[in-house]
Formats: structure tokens, C-alpha cells, sequence
């Protein structure tokens, strides 16, 4: 989902974000947008499940948006350091880095992501290099749409335009 | 106030579960090891623990022991242990 399936009236707004209500409706918006029929139903395959995001922060956008920058951050250097564990068969650090990111992961809302780095996490202890490789790599694939969706909020780039 | 004490080394779980925890009306005190852990379990004296079992220095397992070991015969009660 990104910003060109928002109607003009709903596009990101940086500011829409410091209002709860109208927070809420780009919200609600956008699940309508991603087709789904109820917002406490999201789809199980959705990069991210707004509505546990949002219950975990209280519903407050301050803290939706800090925790999604520091979310971004801390995922980035984790799939860093996973790609640099299986590159060098280091399947310790490989289960350690799968397990943090997918518990992070689970507690946020981003199931898909979580699922797969939680295979990755039990399976790497086999040490099949190859095996362990492809499940990286889905969870690669998984962590650019959460990256994507949450980007689509505009969340990163409130995040830092209000740290700054 | 019922206290809670969250040993969780990852901040992000860490600050979002203090969060919803504060909202709830819990006092709360957070950890990010398991020594720091022992340490706040005899200083905060929480009624609950947020436990997460892979802490670095001391894991959920050897700070289960210690609560039950040691908190129910000096303080008279241990604190519940809640290990999502």
C-alpha cells in the first residue's frame, strides 16, 4: 500500500499526525484502502497489523511514531547482522539476531516478518548454509515490505523531522 | 500501586510493554540484563516481573530460580513472573 491509494483528501500529511482524530481517519482510510473489511480483522499476510501497532502504543501518534523510527533502526541492524552471520556460517549469532528481531517483530505487529524470522531462528541451528540462506532471504523480502508500509505512513520522516 | 519490573534487554519491548503497563496504573522499573535484574528485584521489590527468558548475564531460567530461591523466604512473597 502506498501514499497513491489514499484519496487526495487523505494523502500523508505530516501534520494530519499531530491530531488524534484525524490520525485516526488517515488510519482507518488506509485499511479501507488495503481492502480490509474490518479493521480488527487485518489480512494474516499484511506487513504490518496497524491495529496492534496502535494498541501498543496506547494509540498515540508521539509514540506510534517513535516507535516505528526506532523499529526501522533496530530492524535495519539486525538483518544486517543476519546476512553477515550466514555469510560466515555463524549460526549462533544467526539464532540470537532471528530470535531478537522476531520477538521485536511479534510485539509490533509484524506477523509475517516475525514467522519467518522465527524458522530462520529454529532451523539455523541445522547449520544448512543454503536452507539457512533462502529463509534469509524471505525474511529480507518481509522486512522490505515492512520498511515500505511503515514508510508509506510517513513515520520515518516524522520521526525525524521531530527528533531534529 | 503495584509494581512491575520488566527485565527485558530489548528496549523496544521493553519501553512499549512499561508503556502499556503505566497505562494500566503499575509502577514500573525496567531492566535490560539479568544482573541489573537482581539487582532491581531487591531494591524496586516489584509484584510482578516481566521476564524475558533470554536476558544476557543471567537468563529468565537462573532468575526464576533466584526469585524462588531466595524472595519468598526474605521478603515473605515473591513476585508473580509473567514471561511473554
Amino acid at each position: 500500500m502506498t501514499n497513491s491509494t489514499l484519496s487526495p483528501a487523505t494523502q500523508l500529511n505530516p501534520e494530519a499526525f499531530n491530531d488524534r482524530n484525524a490520525f485516526q481517519s488517515v488510519l482507518a482510510c488506509q485499511l479501507r484502502a488495503a481492502g480490509s473489511p474490518k479493521a480488527a480483522t487485518p489480512a494474516a499476510d499484511e506487513p504490518v497489523d496497524m491495529n496492534r501497532l496502535l494498541e501498543m502504543v496506547n494509540d498515540e501518534p508521539q509514540r506510534l511514531r517513535e516507535l516505528a523510527s526506532s523499529y526501522l533502526v533496530e530492524a535495519d541492524d539486525i538483518m544486517e547482522g543476519l546476512w553477515t552471520s550466514v555469510q560466515k556460517a555463524d549460526w549462533d549469532q544467526t539464532m540470537r539476531l532471528a530470535h531478537r528481531l522476531s520477538g521485536t517483530s511479534a510485539v509490533c505487529g509484524m506477523r509475517p516478518l516475525a514467522a519467518s524470522l522465527r524458522e530462520l531462528e529454529i532451523k539455523a541451528k541445522d547449520g544448512r548454509w543454503s536452507e539457512n540462506q533462502a529463509l534469509l532471504q524471505e525474511a529480507g523480502r518481509q522486512h522490505i515490505r515492512v520498511a515500505n508500509c511503515l514508510r508509506s505512513y510517513g513515520l520515518r520522516k516524522l520521526a525525524t523531522a521531530a527528533a531534529a | 500501586m503495584k509494581r512491575i519490573l520488566s527485565i527485558e534487554d530489548d528496549p523496544i519491548i521493553s519501553s512499549v510493554y512499561s508503556s502499556k503497563y503505566k497505562a494500566a496504573g503499575f509502577a514500573t522499573s525496567a531492566a535490560a540484563d539479568g544482573d541489573d535484574g537482581l539487582r532491581q528485584l531487591k531494591s524496586f521489590k516489584p509484584d510482578f516481573v516481566h521476564l524475558d527468558l533470554q536476558v544476557p548475564k543471567l537468563n529468565g531460567a537462573e532468575i526464576i530460580k533466584h526469585i524462588r530461591a531466595n524472595l519468598q523466604r526474605r521478603y515473605g512473597r515473591a513476585p508473580s513472573s509473567i514471561a511473554p
